[in-house]
């Protein structure tokens, strides 16, 4: 009698969802120099794999394009006449590209991989967050749970929203800073505080999304 | 004989390699197939002319299949041996099937196999076979038309397909003796009909309002590259609503509102919602129209209906699609102003209030110069193209996302995602899970689909066990699971214990599926016919080649006959003319294809004089010019 | 002698030019393949090289290789329907002899 499997209880959900995305797959097969879609590392970094600097700081068009240049290497569709094995490589180099591309357009997850290159825990439970923040927290998440019984439920929402994307702005060019000046330890709190925003918005959107669909 | 088509510059094909490829909407009321033919695409009809093939098949009492208009016209006299609407049945479990709202007009077998049969007169038959019986009258059509065999079909399937539906929808190409270029989404293909992939960058919502389904998609586009950012949809919500919410109209109006529609009989009730689609039809042209209906018992009820009325009836329908855009325009994490185009598909979205309604909420200007009916097709042939290798030089890749997510069964029966919905395909994801109980040495590896957090409310897709867990306290293994999705949305997962290396893998057969010997079956009984098919085909070719020796010689016989060869030579050659006259119509190919050889051996002679007189000719005239 | 197209290729040649977008005309050229010697060479053409003959039919520019036309000269390039199928045909007076398919042939 087996049991269904458990989770890993050793940090929070919400990050743990998060940093799940890393996966590095091996590479299966041996080089093969005349094919291009074998010319892709799957081993190396997600900067190297995109041929981009490892900095926080990344253009958005920049990015895209490579992806799109990729994405045309490597996607299984290119090898629809191809053998059995460079089909398979094609499909886990593509995978590996939407994972990259996933994790370096995201501000956030970007934030967290490159602690995790620079060897640092980006969930380091250790660090204990600053108690006016968490103050401001609770508060704003007793106006989130209070908006939807205000007189104007969505004007509500959307001034918590607005609030806290002018906040996470904020939090991210302390982020870009704390990168420049490799100050991990610092980064790792910014880090902490951004995901209770993100998990904010996301809930104050999933609340306006329910206001608008109802009508 | 294959006659020749225009190529590209350099990419003319070596002769007897054709890559003949060609796209399929597989719909619930109408199926199509295009292909690409001289750079242009053309949406292939039957010898009829006709480019919707119905999606009924009728199953005679004799085993025959009748599939298409034929089926069709007939459903109201043989309703048990008539499947309609098929595609709602594919990847489905019975009791999805029988809480489905749908009204059943055929009957199911309680089997052992896990996939519902439907029962006719002959035998049950799996949705999968239906399907397949459609598939085969397309694939028919197409190597008629085409003259050869299909290297592939790209086939369309709802954006909302779970991974189920989409595995019925490979089954049912496999039977029919189709191979699978790629399954594409059908919103996906709708853009690139549209060819919205020439355009430099921009983001589309495809808005496809179907018969009986309706589905939305956010695609985001640029330098060639469709990326699918989110979809969303409703399966029981489509055109023949809109028939149905006019015919209670009707009743009310007829003073039968309190009888409501059950209280038809089957067939006034089904003339009743044909004369309602032409009315919702008239509709579309004009302002108002008038008109009169038979309601069976309670006799004749004629009226007008307006335009502006008929938009009150379905205005509630129509702004539930629109809030399902709203989900979709959520997940995509954009704004409808975002929207720079909007391609409507299906032929509801005909309807003026569905399309003034949809240009409100994305303020954008809908694009309705393709037939919304052909659209799907227009844009799997373009794919199927590319794909075949006709195009080596396209720019144009697709990139698709997974419908909904995936994940496994975590204790207390909560579902876990692994991967969400909306991730661009191929995926692969990873996500470590432990040991529950001290000296646990196994663990069930229970696959979900589906966004609900309880596992209950999502669909299962498999169940897999990692055995040789080394026993120790609970929390302290460590096991990796990897799910890995590849580009036609089909999922394999692994699940290994790290400090032992043990693993397990299974590549997901959906609960709902076929099992392998159900599929083996159904093969080897397609073979049976794909025999038949091939044996006809192979007749049908030497029937042409006959023709097109007959044309020939007497093409040069009327030129250079009585120049070139004796009375006598000629009549020779006349005999073995008539007598391949004669046999070409016949069923033996064999003798057929000895007739033809026959006569290109009593000509052979004369194919020389004329090929020296031919040469002569070419050298005088150059010796004048030259010499 | 040069080349030349029927009214229905001219008409069917300038329809796929139009919904092509480009090209200066349509070249015919031969090569060697297929069961039976040479093979046909049916394409869209964007440019004029240097060993080229231009003929004019129906208002197409019709291009051929000057080694291609030994084997093509007097070809009427046909278009024609055999039931569903439908197609090119090189009516080539050169011909000896066409494998079954009419994609190859000898001269």
């Amino acid at each position: 009698m087996s049991v269904v499997a458990a989770k890993v209880l050793t940090f929070d959900i919400s990050i743990r969802t998060i940093v799940s995305g890393h996966y590095i797959i091996r590479q299966p097969f041996q080089y093969v120099p005349l094919s291009s879609v074998y010319d892709i590392d799957l081993t190396s970094s997600y900067f190297k794999l995109f041929s981009l600097p490892i900095s926080y700081q990344l253009k958005r068009s920049e990015l895209d394009c490579r992806y799109q240049s990729l994405q045309r290497q490597v996607h299984p569709d290119r090898y629809a006449a191809a053998g059995e094995s460079e089909q398979l490589f094609a499909m886990q180099a593509a995978s590996q590209v939407n994972n990259a591309y996933q994790t370096l357009r995201n501000p956030l997850q970007r934030a967290i991989y490159m602690l995790e290159l620079a060897g640092i825990d980006p969930v380091d439970h250790s660090v204990s967050m600053p108690p006016d923040f968490l103050g401001e927290q609770i508060e704003l998440r007793e106006q989130l749970a209070e908006a939807p019984h205000a007189a104007k439920p969505a004007t509500e929402l959307s001034k918590l929203k607005a609030h806290a994307d002018a906040c996470s702005k904020q939090l991210y060019d302390e982020l870009n800073v704390q990168f420049e000046n490799q100050d991990y330890q610092a980064a790792v709190i910014t880090i902490q505080k951004l995901q209770f925003f993100q998990k904010l918005q996301h809930e104050a959107d999933e609340r306006l999304l329910r206001l608008e669909t109802q009508t | 004989m294959s006659l020749l088509q225009i190529s590209e510059p350099g990419k003319s094909k070596v002769p007897h390699e054709h890559r003949i490829a060609v796209g399929i909407d597989l719909g619930t009321t109408n199926s199509l197939v295009a292909t690409v033919r001289n750079g242009s695409v053309e949406v292939l009809s039957d010898e009829f002319g006709r480019l919707l093939l119905p999606s009924v098949v009728r199953y005679r009492s004799d085993g025959n299949a009748e599939v298409g208009l034929d089926a069709k016209l007939t459903a109201s006299d043989d309703p048990s041996n008539t499947i309609v609407s098929v595609k709602r049945l594919m990847g489905r479990s019975l009791i999805e099937v029988q809480a489905d709202e749908t009204r059943w007009s055929y009957q199911f077998d309680q089997l052992d196999s896990a996939v519902p049969r439907i029962k006719t007169d002959h035998r049950s038959i799996a949705p999968e076979e239906v399907s397949a019986d459609i598939l085969r009258v397309l694939r028919e059509r197409a190597e008629k038309t085409l003259g050869g065999e299909l290297v592939g079909a790209v086939v369309t399937v709802p954006a909302y397909f779970d991974d189920a539906q989409r595995h019925a929808t490979k089954h049912a190409a496999k039977l029919a003796g189709l191979h699978v270029l790629r399954l594409l989404n059908e919103p996906t293909a709708a853009a690139v009909a549209y060819g919205l992939d020439q355009t430099k960058q921009g983001t589309v919502a495809v808005y496809d309002l179907g018969g009986g389904t309706f589905d939305i998609s956010i695609l985001r586009l640029e330098g060639g590259v469709f990326q699918v950012l989110s979809t969303a949809g409703d399966t029981v919500l489509g055109g023949d609503d809109f028939d149905h919410l006019i015919a209670l109209w009707i009743l009310e109006q007829a003073g039968l509102k309190e009888q409501g529609f059950a209280s038809l009989d089957p067939s006034t009730a089904r003339r009743l919602l044909i004369q309602t689609e032409q009315i919702k039809q008239t509709l579309s042209q004009q302002e108002s129209v008038s008109f009169d209906v038979n309601l069976g018992d309670a006799g004749n009820w004629s009226g007008e209906l307006s335009r502006g009325v008929l938009n009150e009836l379905i205005d509630p329908l129509i702004q539930k699609t629109l809030n399902t855009c709203r989900h979709a325009l959520h997940d995509a994490d954009i704004r409808a102003s975002d929207i720079d185009d909007v391609v409507m598909v299906g032929g509801s979205t005909r309807v003026p209030r569905v399309r003034e309604l949809v240009a409100k909420l994305f303020g954008a200007r809908v694009r309705t110069n393709i037939d919304p009916d052909q659209v799907v097709a227009i844009g799997a042939a373009i794919q199927a193209d590319i794909l075949a290798g006709n195009k080596p030089e396209s720019d144009l890749l697709l990139l698709d996302v997974i419908p909904l997510s995936l994940g496994i069964e975590t204790m207390g029966g909560l579902a876990e995602k692994i991967i969400p919905r909306n991730s661009t395909i191929p995926v692969a994801r990873a996500q470590e899970f432990t040991t529950f109980k001290d000296g646990q040495i196994a663990m069930a590896i229970h696959v979900l689909q589906g966004e609900r957090e309880l596992v209950a409310d999502c669909r299962s897709l498999a169940r897999f066990e990692l055995r040789g867990i080394p026993p120790m306290t609970a929390g302290a293994a460590r096991i990796r699971v990897t799910f890995q999705v590849d580009a036609d949305g089909v999922l394999n997962v692994s699940a290994e214990e790290k400090s032992s290396n043990v693993s397990a893998s299974v590549q997901v057969k959906p609960s709902f599926g076929l099992s392998d010997i159900e599929i083996a079956e159904m093969l080897k009984a397609s073979i049976q016919y794909g025999v038949k098919d091939k044996i006809n085909r192979a007749l049908r070719e030497q029937q042409v080649e006959a023709e097109r020796a007959l044309q020939a010689i007497d093409a040069a016989l009327a030129a250079d006959g009585e120049r070139l060869l004796s009375e006598e030579e000629r009549q020779n050659i006349y005999l073995v003319r008539d007598e391949l006259i004669l046999v070409k119509d016949g069923d033996d190919r064999i003798v057929i294809k000895n007739t033809i050889e026959k006569l290109e051996a009593a000509c052979s002679e004369f194919v020389a004089r004329r090929m020296d007189a031919g040469v002569r000719q070419v050298f005088t005239g150059r010796s004048v010019k030259e010499l | 002698m040069g080349i030349t197209l029927s009214e229905t290729a001219a008409r069917q040649v300038q329809r796929s030019m139009d919904q092509r977008g480009k090209g200066v005309g349509l070249r015919l050229g031969v090569r060697t393949s297929g069961c039976s010697g040479m093979a046909y060479v049916l394409e869209f053409a964007d440019e004029i090289e240097e060993n080229d003959q231009v003929f004019e039919s129906h208002g197409v520019k019709v291009i051929v290789n000057s080694k291609s036309l030994d084997y093509l000269d007097g070809t009427e390039l046909d278009f024609v329907r055999a039931g569903l199928n439908e197609g090119f045909k090189f009516n080539n007076p050169n011909v000896k002899d066409e494998c079954g398919c009419g994609e190859s042939f000898n001269v």
